[in-house]
């Protein structure tokens, strides 16, 4: 945290009124205008003349390559077919998608960041997958004053004036361990994977847990790059716990799953961190995943009328995303297409691209009518408020939406979820921070904290 | 009956230790012993055996035929790579390093672009073995026997064939081995074919273990390393006894610390050994 609070520092220092990242920008911009004017002299003949406004500008920073690669061509697919229903137009101005490829590095993310602002001087960016992406540009974003909307699922935390997030948080799925420890008891062991996301996770894990008089019988923190786990396997047998908490991502700690069905592990998982996002259900043959019971906020199965068009649609313009091509409508490409969405609403609110309106636009609350639900963005926090969605996965590896008692349903199992309360009581960005005098900050809880 | 489960929890584990040690490390063991050249793209050979494996299989052939088209195609692609590239760099151990490291580079990327973050999987066969309380997947078991049977033809292979003579002749003295007229140029591309069929081999045997991804190739090749580092020259001997003292320590360590124990254990005793025994293994067994 000391990070962070040395960056917003640095900001305050270096631009007291906020108003020299502006003149610098406008000057960059005059310089990339007439620059630009030279080098397109000739061509001027075509396109000059027409005396509409400029167009609004929007970019992206999806990885298409690289590990994460499938989840930013998802993401960037997203945002392409709202551009198309949109004609590319907003506010009657053409909307110009400039859109980058970061292929997973920070570097580049960096260097991509201050590129979009300082030489494209885009209106708005969507962008990062992972925190580690968010949080190596963030500190540009925060010095150029630059609106950004984070859209990856993630632990929760950031609490910035310049970021907008309308993603599932790791709070937000507290529906889950509510329903393992009411259906199946309070033994749980917790399989974690060892990074950021997993530790913070996992701490909310154990708070709700207690919250319900249930303990972890076992813990398991297992580096990332782990595909082994017979000891692990041995360990769960010997606990004999109820049901086994899996915070296991990325492919390798995904062979768990397989070699525990081998060795006959016959337990229930409740997930927070598989089937929405990475779609094992749809990856592996059936029954590996069977008896996995997820939460987040958006499932490709969700059975509502306006859900079933977008992901007929969606698959559609991108037949990669069908079950016959081994795809799915994974949660990322949902927030990628409520994330440009709530920009549209809020600019449309706002009747201007003007940054600091558009945000005070976000602030003021918005809603969304969406695949998901309806979401709200809360002002405050700038995070979303949204149903949260129980999915079990069957024997045959199709979903089944469940009640808090177990029961099938066509509804969420909770609504209109916001932020922890332990975040909201330490993130109100519309009282404690301006545009001018931000606030920058990633809270995470320790070990603790949370009680 | 506690004590039989337990004994059996040991043992399964432990000959699961010793299969993934094994077969990570025997193709990079044969060419490294025989030719003193170092393939950093092992991983990627092994990636290539696990995916063509699966794409046999998804075809229609039963596992154990899919595995043996799995070797085939990694040992003709490493044949392919011994011809454009490898052939070049004899005698040049660190250029060969960097070489295959490049390599291994190139072919994550380009099995990423063609294939997506993962690839269909085997589905895990043979089933659960059960005795008591104790399960444990058949297919582990299988996997430590299968590393066993396949030293003992590597074993066959290099005592009881011309190759064997030949390359085993190669390794002692290469010059003298050429002078009494043994083509050292063709004994080694048969070597980099033989340890290439070897890994696609272990990534076929893997398959069905693990998720398919383009990077899997980064975790075996720890494995290898560790494995052959600990075993040294000794292609047979150093390269499974390496396997199978590793799997002893590995074992107890993971299943009293959990799975980052084991791996903390695996490299601290892979430290100790080369500190103490820097010939290997192979030191201890090999009389000069």
């Amino acid at each position: 945290m000391s990070r962070e609070t040395t960056a917003s520092d640095s900001t305050e220092k270096g631009d007291p009124t906020g108003q020299s990242g502006n003149t610098r920008r406008r000057f960059l911009k005059s310089v990339a205008v007439s620059t630009g004017a030279v080098s397109i002299a000739g061509c001027t003949g075509q396109f000059g003349g027409g005396g509409g406004a400029e167009p609004i500008k929007i970019g992206t920073l999806y990885d298409n390559s690289g590990p994460m690669g499938f989840v930013g061509k998802g993401k960037d697919a997203a945002t392409k077919m709202w551009l198309e229903e949109q004609n590319h137009t907003l506010l009657d101005r053409e909307v110009e998608w400039i859109d980058y490829n970061p292929a997973g590095d920070n570097t580049k993310y960096k260097n991509l960041t201050r590129k979009l602002i300082q030489q494209d001087d885009v209106d708005m960016i969507f962008g990062a997958l992972l925190s580690s992406n968010r949080e190596a540009l963030r500190p540009i974003v925060d010095e150029n004053k630059q609106l950004f909307s984070y859209n990856g699922w993630y632990e929760g935390g950031v609490c910035d004036e310049f970021m907008v997030l309308n993603t599932t948080l790791t709070s937000q799925q507290r529906p889950l361990i509510d329903f393992m420890v009411e259906n199946f008891g309070s033994d749980y062991y917790a399989l974690v994977a060892d990074y950021n996301y997993g530790r913070v996770s996992n701490r909310y894990a154990r708070h709700y847990a207690q919250e319900n008089g249930a303990e972890p019988v076992g813990e398991e923190f297992i580096p990332l790059e782990v595909s082994e786990f017979g000891s692990t396997i041995n360990r769960i047998k010997e606990e004999d716990p109820d049901w086994i908490l899996s915070l296991l991502v990325g492919s390798s700690q995904l062979s768990f799953f397989k070699q525990a069905e081998s060795a006959g592990v016959d337990l229930p998982y409740g997930s927070l961190a598989n089937i929405a996002g990475t779609y094992e259900h749809v990856k592996f043959e059936p029954p590996v995943m069977s008896d996995t019971y997820s939460c987040f906020s958006y499932f490709q199965e969700i059975p509502t009328e306006r859900n079933r068009q977008f992901v007929q649609k969606f698959q559609e313009n991108n037949p990669d995303y069908t079950k016959e091509n081994g795809g799915y409508v994974f949660l990322s490409i949902a927030d990628a297409w409520n994330a440009i969405r709530f920009y549209w609403k809020a600019v449309e609110k706002a009747g201007t691209v003007d940054q600091q309106e558009v945000l005070a636009a976000y602030e003021d609350g918005l809603e969304l009518e969406s695949p998901k639900g309806t979401i709200t963005f809360n002002g405050e926090t700038h995070h979303a408020t949204q149903n949260m969605w129980l999915a079990k996965v069957n024997d045959d590896h199709s979903i089944t939406f469940l009640d808090q008692g177990g029961n099938e349903t066509d509804q969420p199992i909770a609504e209109n979820v916001q932020t922890s309360e332990w975040f909201r009581n330490q993130c109100n960005l519309v009282e404690d921070s301006t545009w001018d005098d931000p606030k920058t900050e990633y809270l995470t809880p320790d070990e603790g904290d949370l009680a | 009956m506690a004590v039989v489960e337990e004994l059996f929890r040991f043992l399964v584990l432990m000959l699961s230790f010793f299969g993934t040690l094994a077969l990570a490390g025997i193709g990079l063991a044969i060419i490294f012993g025989i030719m003193g050249i170092i393939n950093f793209a092992h991983g990627e050979f092994i990636m290539i055996g696990a995916y063509s494996t699966s794409m046999a299989y998804q075809f229609g052939l039963p596992l154990i035929a899919a595995i043996g088209v799995g070797g085939l195609a990694t040992g003709v692609f490493g044949l392919v790579v011994e011809r454009l590239l490898i052939r070049h760099m004899y005698d040049r151990l660190i250029d060969t390093l960097v070489a295959t490291w490049g390599l291994s580079l190139i072919l994550t990327q380009v099995v990423r672009i063609q294939f997506g973050g993962s690839f269909a999987g085997v589905p895990v066969p043979f089933g659960t073995f059960q005795y008591g309380g104790f399960s444990a997947s058949m297919y582990k078991i299988v996997l430590g026997f299968a590393a066993i049977a396949l030293f003992a033809l590597a074993y066959v292979i290099l005592m009881y064939t011309d190759y064997g003579l030949q390359a085993r002749a190669a390794m002692q003295n290469k010059d003298m081995a050429r002078s009494l007229g043994v083509q050292t140029d063709r004994v080694y591309m048969l070597t980099f074919f033989f340890g290439s069929v070897l890994s696609g081999v272990a990534g076929g045997l893997f398959a069905p273990l693990t998720v398919l991804t383009p990077s899997m190739g980064s975790d075996y090749i720890v494995k290898a390393f560790v494995t052959v580092i600990v075993g040294g020259a000794n292609v047979i001997v150093g390269t499974s006894g390496a396997a199978l003292s590793l799997g002893f320590i590995q074992t107890p360590a993971s299943q009293i610390f959990g799975t980052l124990g084991g791996r903390v254990a695996l490299l601290v005793t892979t430290i100790l050994i080369i500190r103490i025994l820097p010939e290997g293994i192979s030191g201890v067994v090999t009389r000069d």
